[in-house]
C-alpha cells in the first residue's frame, strides 16, 4: 500500500532521517520502534505532509505520493500526532465535527462520523463537555479518533498511548485492532516493546535516522544473530545501550 | 475543501473558543470601556470643560502695584485662554529684597508649582510715562514653549487694552532706536504712523457713521460667526473686547487694526452638525482608546496562531486537506469578526457615555472602522507570523502598540503640540496616526468618508494593511509552513 524508499530529512544541518526504507501492506500494522530521537516523528511527519523538503520516494498503491503538495494525497491518510492536538475550549463533539468538516464531509456524513467515533472512543456520554476538562486518557482516545474522521485507509500513529493508564491503553489497542480488522493499514511508532509485540505484524527498528531492520520479532532476532531472544534484547543489540538523544 | 469555506470553518472554531473563555471575553470588553471612561472624563475636566484647549496658568508678580499694572493684570485675567494667579508680595514694596523674591519665583518654576511667572517691574508706570515699553520679565519652564505662545498673544492684547494704540508707535520707535536707527528717521516713521493712524481713524469714523445710519450692517470681520459658535469661554476674552466700530475712540480704532493684524483668527468656525456638548478631548479619547485597544485585541487574537503552534493543533491542521492559505485566512476572518464586534461595543458605549455623535453618519463610521479593523488585523497577523512564541508576540505587541498610540495621537491630541519636523514625520509614519485622522475628521470636523482628508487617511491605512498582510503571508510561509 505505502512504499517508503530511501527517505531522508535534515533540520538544517542535522540529519534526522537518512535512507529509511519500509513498506506497509493493506490491513497491516507496521511498528516503527526506536529510541528517543531516532527519527520516528520526523519520518511520520514527512509521510503526513507536515514536512516537504524530504528526499527519497514515497508511493501509495504504486503512485507517487506527495502529501505536502497535494490535498488529495492528504485525504488518503489519517494522522494522530504525538502531542495532543485538540481544542480545549471546544467540546469533543465540536472538535470532531471541525476535523470532519475540514475533510469535506457533508453535514449528514459528518454527524454520522462524529457519532461513530465518539462511540469508538467511549466518549459518547461526555461528548458535550469541554475537552479541557477531560482526563489524559480521554484526551488520548479523542486525539486518536480525531484522525479517523474521514475513514482513511492508512493511519499514521505517533506514540498514541503516551501517558495513559492500562485501562485506556487497552481501550486504545482494541480500537486499533478493530481498525486493522476493517482492513485499515497502520504505521505505529513507539518505544514500548510490549505494545509493538501485541499490535504489530512487523516491526522496523529505527536508530539514528536509519531503519536497521524490518521483520516479525522472530525474524528480527535471527537478523540480530540472537535467535530466540526477546524483542527488548534484539532492540538493545541493534540500537546499542548508550543514551540516544544526547 | 475550498479555501474560503475552510477559512470560515476555522474562524468559527476560533470564535467559539474565544466566546467560551468568559473571563477573557469580559476583560476584553471591560478593560477598553474602563479606559475610554477614565480618559474621557480626565480629558474633559482637566482641560477646562467645553473650551477644548487647556487653559494656560500664568503667575504674575506685580512689583509696580499701580493702577496701570493692576489694569494689565485684570486684562490678562479676562483672557479666556489664561488662568492668572497673582503671587503675593510683601506689603511694603520699597523694602523688598528683590533677589530673595526672584529666587522664590524661580523656585516656584523649578518645583513645578508654576510654569510661567510674569514680573511687572516697580518702575513700570515711570517707563510708560517716559514713552518707553516697560521691560516685563517672564520666567519660564523651557519645556512649556507652546503655552508661552498663548501667553505672548494674551500679553499683546492686554498691553493694547491698557496702554492703547499710541503706545505701539512709541514702542516701535524705541525698538528701532535701540537697533541703531537714527532718531531723525525714527521720528519720521513715527509721524507717518500717526498719519496712518488718523487716516484709519477717519475710515473707521465713516464706517461707524454708516453703521449708525444703517444698524443692520455690522462692522468688523471678527464678529461674523460661521456656523454655530461653541467655543465657549475659549475666545471670550477677545470677543468681549469687540465693540461696534461706532463706539471706538481714537485709541481703540488703532487697537482694532492691531488686533486684526495679530495671527489669531478669532472667527468661530464649527461644523453645523457637531454635537453641542462635544469637546475635542472627548472625541479624542473615544477615538484614541478605541483605536489603541483594538490593536491590543487584534494582536492577542492573532497570537492564537502561535498558541496553536505551541499546543500542536497547527500540526493537525496542516495534515488536513486544506491549503495553508485557508489557515491564515481563517485566523484573519476571526480577527476581523472580533475587531468589528469590539469596535461596535466600544463605540456604542462611547456614544452613550459622551454623546460624541458617532452614529451620525453610520456609513463613514463603518468604512473607517472596517479599514482600521483590517489594518489592525493585518498588524496582529504580521506580529504572530514573525514571533517565535506567544510571549514574544505579546511583549512586542505591547511595545509597538504603546509607541504607535503615543505617536499616532491616541493619548493626547497631536494638534495641541508643536512638533519638530522629524517627530511630525515620525507620527505621520504610524498607522494609528491615520486612523486617528480618519476618526477625528469624522467626529470633530464632521467629514464624510469620501472627503479627500478621510480618503487620504484611508489610503494610508490600506497601504499599511497591504504591507503588513503581505509580510504576514511571507513570514507565515517561512516560519510556520512545511519545511
Ligand atoms: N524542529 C526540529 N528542529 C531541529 N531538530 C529537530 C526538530 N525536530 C526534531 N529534531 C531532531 O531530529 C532528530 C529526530 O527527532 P524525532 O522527533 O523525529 O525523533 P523521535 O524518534 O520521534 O523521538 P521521540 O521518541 O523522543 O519522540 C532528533 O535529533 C531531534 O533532535
Ligand atoms: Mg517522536
Amino acid at each position: 500500500m505505502l512504499d517508503v524508499v530511501d527517505l531522508a530529512y535534515c533540520y538544517g544541518s542535522r540529519k534526522a532521517v537518512q535512507q529509511a526504507s519500509f513498506s506497509i501492506q493493506e490491513g497491516e500494522c507496521l511498528g516503527l520502534l526506536g529510541p528517543n530521537g531516532a527519527g520516528k516523528t520526523t519520518t511520520i511527519s514527512c509521510i503526513a505532509g507536515l514536512l516537504s523538503a524530504w528526499e527519497g520516494n514515497l508511493k501509495m498503491n504504486g503512485e507517487v505520493f506527495r502529501p505536502a503538495e497535494r490535498k488529495s494525497d492528504r485525504c488518503k491518510l489519517g494522522f494522530v500526532p504525538q502531542d495532543l492536538a485538540l481544542y480545549p475550549k471546544l467540546t469533543a463533539e465540536e472538535n470532531l465535527r471541525l476535523f470532519a468538516t475540514l475533510h469535506g464531509l457533508k453535514r449528514q456524513q459528518c454527524e454520522q462520523a462524529v457519532k461513530e467515533k465518539l462511540e469508538l472512543a467511549g466518549l459518547t456520554d461526555r461528548r458535550g463537555d469541554l475537552v479541557g476538562s477531560y482526563s489524559g486518557g480521554m484526551k488520548r482516545r479523542l486525539n486518536l479518533v480525531a484522525g479517523l474522521m474521514h475513514s482513511p485507509s492508512l493511519v499514521l500513529l505517533d506514540e498514541p498511548t503516551v501517558g495513559v493508564d492500562p485501562q485506556s491503553r487497552n481501550h486504545l489497542f482494541e480500537m486499533l485492532l478493530r481498525l486493522k480488522s476493517e482492513g485499515v493499514a497502520l504505521l505505529y511508532t513507539t518505544h514500548y516493546m510490549e505494545e509493538a509485540q501485541r499490535l504489530c505484524d512487523r516491526i522496523s527498528i529505527m536508530n539514528e535516522g536509519t531503519v536497521m531492520a524490518t521483520g516479525t520479532p522472530s525474524e528480527l532476532a535471527i537478523e540480530a544473530g540472537e535467535e530466540g531472544a526477546d524483542l527488548e534484547q534484539v532492540f538493545l543489540k541493534l540500537t546499542g545501550r548508550s543514551l540516544k538523544d544526547v | 475543501m475550498d479555501t474560503i469555506s475552510a477559512a470560515w470553518t476555522l474562524a468559527q472554531k476560533d470564535l467559539r473558543s474565544f466566546l467560551r473563555d468568559r473571563t477573557a471575553l469580559v476583560l476584553s470588553i471591560l478593560v477598553p470601556i474602563a479606559l475610554v471612561s477614565v480618559f474621557g472624563w480626565i480629558m474633559a475636566y482637566a482641560f477646562g470643560g467645553s473650551g477644548g484647549m487647556p487653559k494656560v496658568t500664568l503667575h504674575i508678580a506685580d512689583f509696580a502695584h499701580s493702577g496701570k499694572s493692576q489694569e494689565l493684570v485684570e486684562s490678562l485675567r479676562n483672557d479666556g485662554n489664561l488662568r492668572v494667579r497673582v503671587v503675593k508680595l510683601p506689603e511694603h514694596r520699597d523694602s523688598i529684597d528683590r533677589d530673595a523674591v526672584q529666587r522664590r519665583l524661580e523656585k516656584l518654576i523649578r518645583d513645578g508649582d508654576a510654569n510661567h511667572v510674569l514680573i511687572l517691574p516697580q518702575d513700570m508706570d515711570q517707563q510708560i510715562e517716559a514713552g518707553k515699553i516697560p521691560l516685563l520679565n517672564l520666567l519660564r519652564d523651557p519645556g512649556r514653549a507652546m503655552e508661552e505662545q498663548v501667553i505672548q498673544i494674551a500679553l499683546i492684547q492686554a498691553s493694547l487694552n491698557v496702554f492703547g494704540g499710541d503706545f505701539f508707535t512709541g514702542a516701535m520707535e524705541q525698538m528701532l532706536n535701540k537697533q541703531g536707527m537714527d532718531s531723525q528717521t525714527t521720528g519720521l516713521i513715527r509721524s507717518w504712523m500717526v498719519n496712518i493712524g488718523s487716516t484709519m481713524d477717519a475710515f473707521y469714523e465713516s464706517k461707524a457713521e454708516d453703521a449708525r445710519q444703517n444698524p443692520k450692517t455690522r462692522a468688523g470681520v471678527n464678529e461674523k460667526d460661521v456656523g454655530e459658535s461653541d467655543a465657549g469661554d475659549q475666545n471670550g476674552g477677545l470677543q468681549g473686547e469687540l465693540k461696534p466700530a461706532g463706539n471706538r475712540g481714537a485709541g481703540e480704532t488703532m487697537r482694532g487694526f492691531m488686533e486684526e493684524l495679530l495671527p489669531v483668527e478669532t472667527k468661530d468656525v464649527s461644523p453645523p452638525d457637531r454635537g453641542k456638548q462635544v469637546t475635542y478631548q472627548q472625541a479624542q479619547s473615544v477615538a484614541g482608546m478605541t483605536v489603541m485597544m483594538l490593536l491590543f485585541a487584534l494582536t492577542s487574537c492573532g497570537s492564537v496562531l502561535l498558541s496553536e503552534r505551541e499546543e500542536g493543533t497547527l500540526k493537525r491542521l496542516f495534515s488536513q486537506p486544506i491549503s495553508w492559505n485557508a489557515i491564515l485566512l481563517g485566523k484573519f476572518f476571526f480577527v476581523l469578526l472580533i475587531g468589528l464586534g469590539q469596535m461596535t461595543i466600544l463605540f456604542a458605549y462611547g456614544e452613550w457615555m459622551f454623546r460624541v455623535g458617532l452614529f451620525r453618519d453610520p456609513v463613514t463610521l463603518f468604512v473607517l472602522s472596517l479599514s482600521w479593523v483590517v489594518t489592525g488585523g493585518a498588524f496582529g497577523m504580521f506580529l504572530a507570523s514573525i514571533s517565535r512564541s506567544r510571549k514574544q508576540a505579546e511583549s512586542l505587541a505591547s511595545l509597538l502598540i504603546l509607541m504607535m498610540a503615543a505617536l499616532g495621537g491616541c493619548w493626547f491630541p497631536l494638534q495641541m503640540m508643536n512638533l519638530p519636523t522629524v517627530l511630525d514625520t515620525l507620527c505621520k509614519g504610524t498607522m494609528t496616526y491615520w486612523a486617528m485622522t480618519g476618526f477625528q475628521s469624522m467626529l470633530w470636523n464632521q467629514l464624510v468618508w469620501y472627503d479627500t482628508k478621510i480618503l487620504h487617511a484611508l489610503t494610508w491605512q490600506w497601504c499599511w494593511a497591504g504591507g503588513l498582510g503581505l509580510g504576514a503571508v511571507i513570514f507565515f510561509r517561512r516560519n510556520y509552513c512545511r519545511g
